[in-house]
């Protein structure tokens, strides 16, 4: 083992007890302790940014539009005040795909080996030139199936590497907030939790999950303990036309018979989107889960 | 059902040499060493200043005791003095309880002298062989034989028998010198019995 100069002094600075910064295995809270860094959310066309003070406040946020390789050379001056280090966080909410899928190996820490061996997750479901992330139902043999192609992710750390910056991480906004909305209402129905919350406690109650993220949804389905059935589209919504959403809603309220409940979650609290899903939804028990910059403060948080 | 919170997913390509943090426990080392540097530096800001307060009063012992030497060189100086004071002191003391036997015959010598007469040269010395007799040379600023008749005379008076003299005149000067022979009484007696015996043994003039 090499020690340099660098490693006695990240010792002394106590920098070493800290996670590296592309540390994948730990949160972004603590690997960016006391220092400020970039959140950066990458749409379509829409590319949205806020900054994450030291204080782990959001001081600062804006967006813009067009390339994203322009935009960032555009603003490099003005982000590279903004970080120390440089250093990026990534959500994509373009290119990706949410799946349930059923069968997948559940050995133990496979929501870990899927990124590095992901073959022997997923089998013959599999394919070359993807990266994937899995959150597994603990009641029933289904799996949400995160899918994002490796050419672009590789084509987005390019794209930030040129521009200056570092790449911290590269996540996907929507599936954070639906696997976050999850642990959210399981953990509320577990016996530890306080009896006034109003969530299904028949195992032929049915559940609907959903998550909005700047544009993109996901919405999953539950009856009992068991995922029916997802959807989740990129784009589908602007500003505060939400009739596409409900459009996406329509068969999942027309195939569900039995007492209802509905959880939402959105990148940011929406009175609105809240308000007509509750309308959509009117006989069920539903729950706005959203926090102020929830998206933003999912990535900072876990 | 139950789904544990974790770590967001991450698409990103790690570096292969991503090391994981240091044990929290660890912490304790550089804590270590801090307190080391702040336990160094305090006890050298304390032994600096130990260091120079000892070096003042060094400092000021020394000049203390350059002082004390000083003044005990000075004293030395005084004493040494004041002891050639005292022993020159002593010599004239001795010199004058030495010569105190022979001032009555200096006296009557003096007292002996005509008004045209003086001493010229006085010498009186004890007599290595018989310390009881004295050498002795005058030479008087006179001519006159009877100024050193007087002087002899006095000597006799005094019980002292001029042995073996010489006299002789120089220059307008009369120099004599013979033994003087302390007389005891008795002695002197039989000289009276005889009184041509001293003044036969005085040469004639």
């Amino acid at each position: 083992m090499n020690l340099t100069l660098k490693d006695i002094f990240d010792v002394l600075t106590f920098a070493a007890f800290l996670p590296e910064p592309d540390d994948p295995s730990a949160p972004w809270r603590k690997r960016f302790q006391n220092r400020r860094s970039l959140f950066l959310q990458i749409g379509k066309n829409t590319h949205r940014w806020v900054a994450l003070s030291k204080k782990g406040t959001f001081d600062q946020s804006g967006y813009f539009e067009g390339d994203l390789k322009e935009n960032l050379h555009a603003h490099r001056e003005e982000f590279r005040k903004l970080t120390d280090g440089g250093w990026i966080c990534v959500s994509i909410n373009v290119r990706y795909i949410i799946s349930l899928e059923s069968n997948l190996s559940r050995k133990k820490g496979s929501e870990q080996i899927v990124k590095s061996n992901p073959r022997s997750i997923l089998g013959s479901k599999y394919e070359k030139g993807k990266r994937y992330a899995v959150t597994h139902n603990p009641e029933s043999n289904s799996s949400l199936l995160l899918t994002c192609e490796e050419d672009q992710i590789k084509r987005i750390e390019t794209v930030i590497k040129d521009a200056g910056f570092q790449v911290g991480r590269i996540c996907v906004g929507t599936y954070a907030l639906l696997r976050h909305l999850l642990v959210l209402t399981t953990s509320t129905e577990s016996p530890q939790s306080t009896q006034n919350q109003a969530q299904p406690q028949n195992i032929d109650s049915a559940h609907l999950y959903i998550a909005c993220n700047y544009g993109s949804i996901s919405i999953l389905s539950q009856k009992g303990n068991q995922w029916l059935e997802l959807r989740s589209r990129t784009d589908v919504y602007e500003n505060e036309d939400y009739s596409p959403i409900l459009e996406l809603l329509t068969p999942f309220r027309q195939r569900i018979d039995v007492p209802l409940a509905v959880s939402l979650i959105s990148h940011d609290i929406q009175p609105s989107l809240a308000k007509a899903i509750q309308d959509f939804f009117p006989n069920s028990n539903f729950k706005d889960y959203t926090q102020q910059n929830q998206l933003w403060s999912l990535m900072r948080d876990f | 059902m139950r789904i544990e919170p974790q770590i967001l997913d991450d698409f990103k390509t790690d570096r292969a040499e991503i090391a994981p943090p240091l044990p929290q426990a660890a912490r304790l080392i550089p804590i270590l060493f801090y307190i080391c540097v702040a336990a160094s530096l305090i006890l050298f800001i304390i032994f600096t200043i130990n260091l120079t307060n000892a070096t003042r009063q060094r400092d000021q012992f020394r000049a203390k005791t350059q002082q004390a030497q000083s003044e005990l060189n000075t004293l030395r100086n005084e004493r040494a003095s004041l002891e050639a004071k005292a022993k020159r002191a002593t010599d004239l003391q001795l010199w004058t309880e030495c010569t105190r036997p022979i001032q009555p015959l200096i006296v009557a010598i003096a007292r002996s002298l005509e008004r045209d007469a003086s001493i010229a040269e006085l010498y009186f010395s004890r007599n290595s062989a018989s310390q009881q007799n004295l050498d002795f040379r005058i030479r008087l600023n006179s001519t006159s034989q009877t100024q050193l008749d007087k002087v002899i005379n006095r000597l006799l008076e005094m019980r002292y028998r001029a042995y073996s003299p010489e006299q002789k005149y120089v220059r307008g000067q009369i120099e004599f010198q013979a033994t003087l022979i302390y007389q005891q009484k008795e002695l002197l007696r039989e000289e009276e019995q005889t009184p041509t015996a001293a003044q036969s043994q005085l040469p004639s003039s």
